[in-house]
């Protein structure tokens, strides 16, 4: 029989790390690890935020786990139970054995159920839109009334297939101009002394440093990045990263060198055969050798040649990411709302933002591909131009 | 870029058999494969019923299926195949292509006739992404209206252990003793366990057949039994098709050379799924569902399986169990969903009032509000009332 435990404390959450560590890999979710969790929970999360995680154990062993967490600096009616990290991931998810996701559910849910501040919205997401979690804690949630559901958002993943045939044959499988400008990038790349590596236990302290700078001096005066946002405290949040996954292979930063000259830093993160891709600094002035694309065609290649699964490219921007899938995922943003007397505000709050992606969703059904793409570009000119 | 074609014609869709089978394989799903569907399509289909399946190619390669088909009770209700004849199926597509599959499926079924009402996605893994995935890309101004009607328990056993024996020391110390006994009496008193051969396999599937009849035959309606003369046909199919790559698994059971229990699986890409059992009262005290369990759960370890699927379970509280076999040799659940997906269009009104969906979400509720025991009780007092004439 499963028991919850609810933690509301770091170090106990510390103590579960290497179990926790074992589902990340389990259910190919490097971003749902304790390693990112864990250090996004030390350097990002908001200061009153508090650690709700529900960790379920069968018999002494972890057999699951929600990693969630409630902002109290945030005013009663719009407090809602996120996940880790759920502002700064690609993807974030509940972890459980197979097969056992709803009976972690069953016992997530009750602790929950009876936890402080008892859960006015619980919001779960970037999920992998093949995650049963939105529907198992509802299914699961006690009560007469199962919570009221909405996904306020479901965005495409471009993904790279990589557990069939080999590098060549994925590169073969593109079109013939990606080819041909892989072929030039690479040439050019090479006849100007570029060189390229992937750190190690000795390098990684100074190429942590490396993709810092790059990747503040590339996001000057392009707008927001949240890791850059982060001054000291990214570094120093990698670093930890690095201290947890790069023994077993799984933290990938990538350099690549013109003449023993840094122009591009490239960080990817690996669990159970899945890739992501966490960001990425390059040196402008090396813009003509396309740094970004040759050092994310590496970490493909890399990927075949480590035998791992897949390379999630992200939802986000996507266009340019087209040209490297070969595949696609979807990421969700569900909400549930327990019936209670914290609904009619819950419910208030959420309907403005029901509305509005109803609109937008029917605007991209009813308007053509372009009107939506120009749409966008607007969208983004104002964000800019209010910035 | 991918193309979907719509197929009305079994003989189209014979053509697709192998590779339809390969995505089944690849999607460790044997029930959505050819063998099985298309056997239900044969046999067990409502007669009067349409295939409308939707196939997805990508240069010449077949990338997706949606194997669909409307009855003659309701024209304008799309299902998938064997819906109402397996514990779970659903659409296949290859790694990270569900979401092409699904556009151009959605595409074709917006123009096929007769027009589609509503779309049953059932019963479908409740992990599966297919609803949403079809319900996102569906054509039109709004997005479909989407019901979920039910889910239910579908209790699973995880195949990662290396042998029977390693599997049963993580299970409980009186699940094991009373494994081991049971097979130990059986075999002390003659029982032998084989997997049915090509030499076998006509002469077992009448065995099956005639045990699960003799079975049936106090408890109620079985759908298996229900096919009477279609039932050796509908297995001689599946085993012609799956017994040549060891992928249909009859067992049987034998005391002295007499059958006391029959148990049927379906395997593909590690998956294992079990059809339906047999067996004989007068060898009740052998319990030889539980044995054919053990058995068949030996022969799936050393074949290397991955997974062990006992289809859908009566219970009706998620997370709790009911005390049933599956439930004493299940480690997982891996819960199965009904849904329906309705077009927004001048018919929604009507179909919505079809699908008794007001009435399922107050049953619902009352089952959520009830404890186990009320449940069961509510259950025994509906059974005794249909049961009763008049």
């Amino acid at each position: 029989m499963s028991e919850a435990e609810l933690i509301c404390d770091l170090p106990r959450l510390e103590e579960l790390s290497a179990e926790w560590d074992a589902l990340a890999v389990m259910n190919a979710a490097p971003e749902s690890g304790p390693a990112w969790m864990i250090g996004w929970w030390r350097h990002v999360a908001p200061h009153e935020a508090q650690l709700r995680v529900v960790a379920v154990h069968d018999r002494g062993q972890l057999i699951g786990i929600a990693p969630l967490y409630v902002d109290l600096g945030q005013p009663r009616l719009r407090r809602r139970h996120r996940l880790l990290a759920s502002d700064f991931s690609g993807y974030v998810t509940p972890l459980a054995l197979p097969d056992r996701a709803w009976e972690v559910a069953d016992a997530v849910a009750h602790a929950l159920r009876t936890s402080e501040p008892r859960p006015a919205a619980l919001e779960l997401g970037p999920l992998p839109a093949t995650s049963p979690w939105a529907m198992a804690l509802r299914e699961c949630w006690p009560g007469a009334l199962r919570p009221l559901a909405y996904r306020a958002d479901l965005l495409e993943v471009p993904t790279i297939s990589l557990h069939q045939g080999s590098f060549e044959e994925w590169l073969q499988s593109r079109s013939s101009r990606f080819r041909a400008n892989y072929n030039r990038y690479r040439r050019r790349f090479e006849q100007e002394g570029g060189t390229e590596r992937i750190s190690t236990p000795a390098t990684v302290t100074a190429d942590i440093q490396t993709f810092t700078r790059l990747h503040i001096a590339r996001w000057q005066g392009l707008g927001s990045s949240r890791l850059a946002a982060l001054g000291e405290r990214q570094p120093i949040l990698i670093g930890e990263l690095a201290a947890a996954l790069l023994g077993e292979g799984r933290f990938r930063l990538l350099i690549l060198e013109i003449d023993g000259e840094p122009i591009s830093a490239d960080l990817c993160l690996t669990a159970g055969g899945e890739i992501i891709g966490v960001n990425i600094g390059w040196d402008e002035r090396f813009k003509h050798l396309s740094a970004p694309r040759l050092s994310m065609l590496s970490m493909i290649e890399r990927g075949f040649r480590h035998s791992d699964r897949r390379f999630s490219l992200g939802w986000g921007r996507v266009d340019y990411k087209h040209a490297f899938a070969n595949g696609s995922d979807a990421a969700s943003w569900d909400v549930l709302l327990p019936v209670g007397s914290q609904l009619p505000p819950a419910l208030a709050r959420a309907a403005p933002a029901v509305a509005s992606r109803r609109v937008l969703q029917s605007a991209k059904r009813l308007l053509p591909v372009e009107e939506v793409d120009r749409l966008r570009v607007l969208r983004k000119w104002i964000s800019r131009a209010r910035q | 870029m991918s193309e979907a074609e719509l197929i009305v014609e079994e003989a189209r869709l014979k053509e697709l058999e192998d590779a339809w089978d390969t995505l089944a394989v690849a999607n460790a799903s044997p029930i959505s494969g050819p063998a099985w569907m298309l056997g239900w399509w044969r046999h067990v289909a409502p007669s009067g019923s349409q295939l409308r399946v939707a196939a997805v190619h990508d240069r010449g390669e077949l990338i997706g299926i949606v194997p669909l088909c409307v009855e003659p009770n309701d024209p304008h209700g799309y299902r998938l195949l064997a819906h109402n004849f397996s514990s779970s199926v659903t659409p296949l597509a290859r790694a990270d292509r569900t979401w092409e599959v699904a556009a151009a499926t959605a595409e074709v079924l917006g123009r096929a006739q007769p027009r589609l009402a509503a779309l049953a996605l059932a019963p479908l893994l409740a992990s599966s992404p297919w609803t949403t995935a079809l319900s996102d890309v569906w054509p039109g101004r709004i997005a479909p209206l989407v019901l979920r009607h039910s889910v239910a328990n579908a209790p699973t056993i995880s195949l990662e252990h290396a042998s029977l024996e390693e599997w049963l020391s993580s299970r409980s110390s009186g699940f094991r003793a009373d494994s081991r006994r049971r097979r130990r009496q059986f075999e002390l008193a003659g029982g032998t366990a084989r997997m049915s051969t090509p030499e076998t396999v006509t002469a077992d599937i009448q065995m099956f057949k005639q045990l699960h009849a003799a079975r049936w035959q106090r408890l109620g309606a079985s759908r298996l039994v229900a096919l009477g003369e279609g039932l050796p046909l509908l297995l001689g199919e599946l085993a012609q098709a799956l017994l040549p790559t060891e992928r249909f698994r009859l067992l049987l059971l034998e005391l002295e050379g007499e059958p006391v229990g029959a148990y049927l699986t379906i395997a593909g890409g590690g998956e294992l799924v079990g059809i339906n059992t047999g067996w004989d009262e007068r060898f009740k005290r052998f319990s030889p569902v539980r044995l054919a369990m053990l058995y068949t759960l030996e022969d799936a370890f050393a074949r290397g399986e991955h997974h062990y699927s006992l289809g859908r379970d009566a219970s009706y509280r998620l997370g709790r169990g009911t005390g049933s076999y599956k439930l004493d040799f299940a480690d997982g659940n891996d819960p199965v969903a009904e849904s329906v997906l309705l077009p927004i269009d001048a018919r929604l009104p009507r179909t919505l009032m079809s699908t008794d969906a007001v009435g399922r979400q107050i049953r619902r509720s009352i089952r959520r509000s009830l404890s186990d025991d009320e449940v069961d009780k509510l259950r025994g007092a509906l059974k005794h009332l249909k049961r009763s004439p008049g």
